[in-house]
């Protein structure tokens, strides 16, 4: 993969890194900063396997596997920056609580139930990105899930209606 | 024998697709079979719907993301390296900076 190729390639995913991003701090130039981090991380860490996953592709067809490689491996450096960031995010996180009560959920939950449910990741792809066994990661999406009943419970109790 | 007795939590993980391909060949098999579980399951997708529409959306800042293009291109570099860009992609970058 040529250099202006693998670029592309990086401009094409991007918003899916900065959505995730967004879910960990939800404030726009954060958000941005994270994403950028978590991939310049990842290319460090990861720059001699992704110069010769290029060259395998060369040779045969493993564009799938590939692209998934790349965006877990760089979501998973973004999960792993945004805990220990996670005190930073909190005045942006409490604000956005308010509005959205989906900033109620822990960091954790937010992460999972955003990249299942709007970034359609599979089970096996969250346990990768998230280096957790199976049932971890259904039991985060189930609690989040539970949580977010009971706001939607609450809501519907006191007759009020949730906008986004 | 078909059970009919399928539970909430096996109807999420179908829909979730973290059954295994077997058993999901198997559930989407019974769930057809029955009305009933085809109600249950309709029931279940919409309350899953439901919460998953309660996840705010993402905001995007043009100001912000003004500089991505400039700034993925320097994450590229760590990967391939300044040296590796060829004349005029080093041509093309320095005028896009310029404007």
């Amino acid at each position: 993969m040529k250099r202006q190729e693998f670029l592309d390639k990086l401009e094409s995913i991007f918003d899916t890194i900065y959505e995730v991003a967004y879910m960990a701090v939800p404030h726009d130039r954060k958000a941005y900063e994270l994403a950028i981090d978590a991939i310049s991380v990842f290319f460090i860490k990861e720059k001699s396997v992704i110069k010769e996953h290029n060259r395998q592709l060369e040779k045969r067809i493993v564009r799938k596997e590939y692209n998934r490689f790349i965006v877990n491996g760089i979501l998973r450096e973004l999960v792993h920056l945004s805990f220990l960031r996670e005190h930073l995010f909190k005045d942006f996180v409490l604000k956005q609580s308010s509005e959205h009560e989906f900033y109620f959920l822990s960091l954790k939950e937010r992460l999972t139930l955003f990249m299942k449910e709007k970034s359609q990741f599979s089970v096996v792809d969250l346990q990768d990105i998230f280096g957790c066994q199976k049932h971890e990661v259904t039991q985060t999406i189930y609690s989040s899930r539970h949580k977010l009943s009971q706001v939607l419970e609450r809501y519907n109790s006191m007759g009020v209606t949730y906008d986004q | 024998m078909i059970n009919e007795n399928i539970s909430k939590s096996k109807i999420i993980s179908y829909i979730d697709r973290s059954l295994d391909s077997k058993e999901m060949m198997k559930m989407e098999e019974v769930i057809r079979s029955q009305d009933s579980l085809i109600k249950k399951y309709g029931e279940v997708k919409n309350e899953l719907d439901l919460i998953s529409s309660y996840i705010p959306a993402v905001k995007y800042s043009p100001k912000v993301m003004k500089s991505k293009s400039a700034d993925l291109a320097e994450c590229t570099n760590l990967v391939y390296g300044e040296h590796d860009r060829t004349f005029m992609e080093k041509i093309k970058s320095y005028l896009s900076s310029k404007i």
